[in-house]
């Protein structure tokens, strides 16, 4: 694949929340607004590049046993890093974010394209793999943002859009986020169903994002499924 | 077959994994260092902000002066003194209470007889949006003609709130202001947010007014 289909999949073909439905936390919690979403995904994105960008260096060097303690030090080094820097120069960014800057640590979406990608590509692939799934991750975010902004304030970005003050309380709480999202997804499938009928065929998820292709479930008598 | 070996050797993998955390204490150190002098003047400059915004014009420096005192409740207090030619010009107290999403942080400021002037909440709090912030927050309204017609919001005045400004010019009593014997102002559908709002400035109220009462010594024993 060429570098640049590995940085735009991250928007729509495999996007984080939408299609990966990874980082969930991070999602419902910061996306009450369009500024605060937009907040946490550029903290994400710049710890998702930055991590990928070490592990895919560092990916022949560390034993298999340990790796995932390795790839954890790596994010953390970044996570607190990005926190230093925003507490510094964006304190009001890091004031909005409160606890769910540390916890980007913690974040499915980083640790996960560490394994799946970083851990097995090149550094430029690596690196547009990490930026396209994290402004891929922001886009989503600030989409939210957005819609439950303005469907429980009536504002975009702080602005007033003049229709109403007081909309759906529930669209800035972490309820209202999960409603949304779920109509999102079920919008998503039902575009993706409507597309394979019109292509004639039977609609179903790629293998690779489905627990399929996963062995944990699968006991040890059974050869473990193609992971990689 | 070496390879092998060296991955499950467990010294080799322990010294590894120190190699790797030794390299990331560096570079978060490094940062740490770095960024120290950064934050510290954010922290100061966010007080001193939020201190010129609700203070009479002063010609000290209340950060660096701020003593600590706790109000009767036990709660503690920060108390900020705004001088001019020396003569006290006004206080702000800096305290906090527990609302809907955690700690709400509050400055207050009074006159020099220890009546409430003007109160801030601090951002950094996490009431929700929309319906906590409504007590909270004293955030500029813009609203998209504005932006359209390109008005510049004014930020030469704090931005009015109902809630925060309802204690303006009260003076704490005896026993807490209440929703139904005083006039400040609590949001329905906010009762968190307007409880730690009523609490915040309670604490700094009643901290600041036994300070006044208290003799000349033991303020300095402060």
């Amino acid at each position: 694949m060429s570098i640049f289909k590995e940085f735009t999949k991250g928007f729509w073909k495999e996007n984080p929340v939408l299609v990966l439905v990874l980082g969930m936390c991070p999602t419902l919690a910061t996306s009450s607004d369009a500024v605060k979403g937009l907040a946490m995904g550029l903290a994400t994105t710049f710890v998702l590049m930055g991590s990928n960008l070490v592990i895919s260096v560092i990916r022949k060097l560390v034993p298999g046993k340990i790796r995932i303690p390795c790839y954890i030090v790596v994010i953390a080094t970044f996570v607190t890093v990005v926190k230093l820097l925003m507490q510094a120069f964006a304190p009001d960014a890091y004031q909005t974010l409160g606890i769910f800057l540390p916890l980007i640590v913690v974040n499915c979406i980083v640790l996960g394209r560490a394994e799946a990608f970083a851990s097995k590509n090149g550094l430029l692939e690596s690196a547009a793999d990490g930026l396209g799934m994290g402004l891929g991750f922001t886009f989503v975010l600030v989409c939210l943002g957005c819609i439950r902004e303005f469907l429980a304030a009536g504002t975009l970005f702080g602005i007033s859009m003049q229709c109403w003050d007081n909309g759906f309380a529930i669209m800035g709480q972490a309820p209202g986020g999960f409603i949304l999202l779920g109509l999102i997804l079920a919008g998503m499938n039902l575009l993706n169903m409507h597309k394979a009928k019109k292509a004639g065929v039977r609609y179903e998820p790629p293998a690779e994002f489905d627990c399929r292709h996963c062995s944990i479930c699968k006991l040890s008598t059974e050869e473990p499924a193609k992971t990689k | 077959m070496k390879d092998m070996t060296k991955a499950s050797n467990p010294f080799y993998l322990a010294f590894f994994l120190l190699v790797v955390c030794g390299i990331s204490t560096l570079v978060m150190a490094v940062t740490a260092v770095k960024t120290d002098a950064p934050i510290k003047a954010a922290q100061a400059k966010e007080t001193a902000d939020s201190l010129k915004m609700i203070l009479p014009a002063f010609d000290n420096d209340p950060a660096s002066e701020a003593v600590d005192i706790t109000s009767p409740d036990g709660a503690p207090v920060k108390l900020y003194t705004a001088k001019k030619d020396g003569a006290v010009v006004g206080y702000a107290a800096e305290a906090s209470a527990s609302g809907f999403g955690g700690k709400v942080a509050g400055i207050v400021s009074f006159k020099p007889d220890g009546t409430i002037d003007t109160v801030i909440v601090k951002s950094g709090h996490s009431e929700t949006p929309g319906i906590g912030t409504k007590v909270t927050d004293r955030s500029i309204k813009r609203t998209i003609s504005d932006v359209v017609k390109g008005v510049k919001p004014d930020t030469s005045k704090l931005p009015p709130n109902a809630a925060l400004d309802s204690y303006s010019g009260v003076k704490p009593g005896e026993t807490k202001w209440t929703k139904e014997k005083d006039k400040v102002h609590f949001v329905s559908g906010a009762t968190y947010s307007s409880n730690a709002v009523c609490d915040l400035v309670w604490y700094a109220a009643t901290a600041v007014r036994d300070y006044l009462a208290a003799p000349a010594e033991k303020k300095e024993a402060n």
